[in-house]
């Protein structure tokens, strides 16, 4: 296990290191040398836009920026926002608490709904099954956001059961940051729920065809027991690895989501900083986001390896 | 059973926290702790008054530092840090009588050296706004209650620059220092709660026991940045917020029906701006027929009903009522006419002109394709450049387009001969120069008011411009707060908010 571990934290890092020099590299290109315009305005003089380019080191060759960047980092520098001073690895620290507070919640709910849904579907079938199946297909075909702006409009605006937009942090008040959640995470909850209970439903049908479940029957086992424990596990490393790509779908897809309730996440510090190549911020975004990625991954395949021993971590 | 005992207690529960008013638990617009809470488009790029900025970004700046001068909302400009100002006959020597009671944050105290330090740090400190200060020379300090800011030639705007970005005043503590990026020292009306706080998300302010000017109605202000037009409409309808900027019109008419106060002002001209008079990049657009039927082939009226709900007015001038060089007549200097605009083309030998047309996602697309439908109409074909929202102003500041639909501000009628008209002024991207442009920017700057009219009949008749309206900005607030609209800013200053009655 230890080996394997270690194996996968060094492919991390060259990952890690490749994409954040693509990464970089584009957002270079894509900026086209405007960056120091679009950070003075419209006012700016020439040999304004001149001095801040050399100020921010623009003026150097793409590779002798990356290189001073990959140098910062390392050493946990990762800059300074171009637009608002901030320091980067604050700005990041700021806003990781508000995603994974809306994305792990989102995680627990889609897990425990979605394996109930799953299983019971799987077991009962008939009406209950073909229930799920038309309302699954809907929940995948509306967009999140869409959810959420439906949210926000009837809970949030029109009945005022919940706040509609903002985020209060834990320390603040407990009960707040709970009230700011409850839209977001519902919003974001519906898709991974089905998705998820799909996969489990269709796992724990084929584990139910199995014929140890029929001899498990055959000596007088409950279909309570013989569902809790052989079928949920053996259904569950197919419910875990979806969970594990709907985490990082979500990362991607709660960027929307984070918008329309004006939480201040990962989503939005991305959107707002590429939008203006805000460069510093972009690629803190970035390790953030790969590194969650990768430590998601791993965790599930550990997880996975110990619900069952059959799966291969070499 | 026990499944269904849990589902009815988790439904209680919720029953329960909806009933408690979880929507209460985020905060009230104006809450019981007397925070006024507003929603902000952009955060500051930095607190330093070097790196200071219009629009948008003021009432970061007016919340904890004092301009010399204070714009009232009606833009008048009036007293504050300087009590009287007098300009020589040149209109090159300002001198400024300076209050003696003013004490920043830190303990120091404010007088005519700290002044000097102030402009000095903000001519060399390359920020946005530094080009309308580049024609101060030096500060003279004869005494510590006065000043006077030397000026190598007039400048028409300099008050409301000294009213606005160019005139906020920092402690000479931490003039230079990093930390006043992010962590403001001033003698203005409120102060930077840093605990509170967070950088690009929230700024809280909180009153300054201190402050010389008295006493604001509220004892803090708490600005939450929404970049996001349905987040912000949706916070202020939910009563989560006293005040927010919409950026469009049927947001504006939502909130407004909701039972918001829509407050509404005109800032920007919007329409054609005709960069390539010379023909550099399209040969026909040096043609000034070319350039008035590109204009009056646009149905203009129809924009603002159709896309803009008739919020605005039209207009074929830069300058705003008001102020000088305005001319009424102008309003209607293109009145839409297809006859006329094929006439001019076919006179001009342009019957089948092609032109590149910029397309960005900052724009409305129903306007874009309302102009291109209306050339296509006479015989002009446009082809559509796509530039992404933050490649439009640096491309089309790099000659990168002969015309563009554009929207800029009415600054006030020096700053749009500086900035947009002149030969190097920023929005003259071609550096298309004209004597007569030339002259009559000169003699406005020496004090001849009249010679801003005989510019505007130059644009207009060489179809400089060709704006189609000022279309409306607005602003909506909770019943709760009286707001004034800042003249020419798209969001009110911090001292133009109180309870309402």
């Amino acid at each position: 296990m230890i080996p394997y571990v270690l194996r996968r934290l060094v492919s991390a890092v060259v990952l890690l290191f490749a994409i954040t020099f693509f990464a970089f590299v584009l957002l270079t290109l894509a900026a086209g040398g405007d960056t120091a315009r679009n950070v003075l305005g419209d006012a700016a003089t020439p040999e304004q836009i001149t001095q801040l380019n050399a100020d921010l080191g623009l003026d150097q060759p793409v590779l002798v920026q990356y290189w001073n960047w990959l140098l910062g980092a390392l050493q946990g520098d990762l800059g300074r926002s171009w637009f608002t001073s901030q320091g980067v690895t604050e700005a990041v620290a700021d806003a990781l608490p508000v995603s994974l507070s809306v994305l792990l919640p989102v995680i627990v709910v889609s897990g425990v709904v979605a394996f109930t849904i799953g299983l019971l579907c799987a077991v009962r079938r008939g009406w209950l099954d073909r229930t799920f199946q038309v309302l699954s297909t809907l929940a995948d075909a509306v967009p999140n956001f869409l959810v959420g702006v439906f949210l926000a409009t009837l809970l949030g605006v029109q009945l005022a059961l919940f706040p509609a937009v903002g985020y209060v942090s834990p320390e603040r008040s407990l009960y707040a940051w709970a009230a700011t959640l409850v839209l977001p995470v519902t919003a974001l909850s519906i898709g991974a729920v089905a998705g998820v209970a799909q996969q489990v439903r269709s796992a724990a049908i084929g584990v139910l065809r199995q014929d140890y479940v029929r001899t498990l029957r055959s000596r007088g086992l409950s279909q309570r027991r013989i569902v809790l424990t052989s079928v949920l596990r053996n259904s569950s490393t197919t419910g875990f690895t979806m969970l594990g790509l709907q985490f990082v779908g979500l990362l991607g897809g709660s960027v929307v989501v984070e918008q329309v309730f004006a939480l201040p996440g990962l989503g939005t510090l991305a959107v707002t900083n590429t939008s203006r190549g805000d460069l510093p911020l972009v690629m803190g975004v970035i390790v953030a986001a790969v590194t969650i990625v990768v430590l998601v991954n791993l965790v599930v395949d550990l997880v996975v390896a110990w619900l069952n021993p059959k799966a291969r971590l070499a | 059973m026990t499944t269904r005992r849990l589902v009815l207690q988790l439904g209680a529960l919720g029953a329960a926290l909806a009933a408690a008013g979880c929507a209460d638990a985020v905060g009230k617009a104006v809450a019981d702790d007397g925070q006024l809470r507003l929603s902000m488009a952009q955060p500051p790029r930095s607190f330093d008054p070097a790196q200071a900025q219009l629009g948008h970004f003021l009432p970061f700046f007016q919340a904890v530092y004092d301009p010399v001068l204070r714009i009232d909302a009606d833009g008048t400009v009036g007293p504050n840090l300087a009590t009287a100002w007098e300009y020589d006959e040149a209109r090159t020597r300002l001198t400024l009588t300076l209050r003696t009671d003013v004490v920043f944050t830190d303990g120091a105290t404010f007088d005519s050296q700290v002044l000097k330090q102030n402009v000095e740090a903000f001519l060399a400190g390359n920020g946005p706004y530094a080009s309308v200060m580049r024609a101060v020379t030096g500060v003279e300090t004869p005494a510590p209650d006065t000043a006077v800011i030397v000026l190598s030639a007039p400048d028409p705007g300099f008050l409301e620059t000294l009213g606005s970005a160019g005139g906020f005043i920092a402690s000479p503590q931490v003039l230079g220092s990093p930390t006043l990026a992010m962590t403001p020292v001033g003698s203005g009306p409120y102060v930077l709660d840093a605990a509170r706080s967070t950088t690009g998300v929230r700024y809280t302010f909180t009153r300054n026991p201190d402050w010389w000017g008295g006493q604001m109605p509220y004892d803090g202000i708490v600005m939450d940045i929404m970049t996001d037009n349905r987040a912000r409409l949706n916070a202020l309808k939910a009563g989560q917020l006293a005040g927010g900027f919409i950026s469009n019109a049927s947001d504006a008419v939502e909130g407004e029906s909701a039972g918001l106060v829509l407050e509404q002002s005109q800032v920007n001209f919007e329409g054609l701006i005709m960069f390539d008079r010379l023909g550099t990049l399209n040969p026909a657009l040096a043609d000034v027929r070319v350039r008035r039927a590109l204009s009056v082939a646009v149905n203009r009226k129809g924009i603002l009903e159709g896309v803009l709900l008739g919020r605005g007015e039209v207009t074929g001038q830069i300058f705003r009522p008001g102020d000088d060089g305005y001319l009424p007549e102008y309003d209607d200097a293109f009145p839409y006419d297809p006859d006329e605009a094929r006439g001019l083309l076919a006179d001009a030998g342009y019957t089948d002109l092609e032109v590149d047309f910029p397309v960005s996602s900052g724009y409305d697309p129903a306007i874009i394709d309302s102009v291109i439908a209306n050339w296509s109409s006479v015989g002009v074909r446009a082809r559509r450049q796509e530039w992404a929202s933050q490649e439009l102003i640096p491309n089309l500041q790099k000659a990168e387009a002969s015309v563009a639909y554009f929207s800029l501000a009415m600054q006030g009628t020096w700053r749009q001969m500086a900035n947009f008209i002149a030969e190097k002024a920023s929005w003259n991207p071609f550096k298309v120069g004209d004597p007569v442009v030339a002259d009559r920017i000169d003699r406005y700057q020496r004090g001849d008011v009249g010679a801003a009219e005989e510019l505007n009949t130059f644009l207009v008749e060489n179809v400089w411009f060709a704006p189609f309206y000022r279309p409306n900005t607005f602003y909506l607030h909770a019943r709760s707060v009286d707001v004034s609209p800042q003249s020419r800013q798209a969001v009110p200053a911090v001292y133009n908010f109180a309870p309402a009655d």
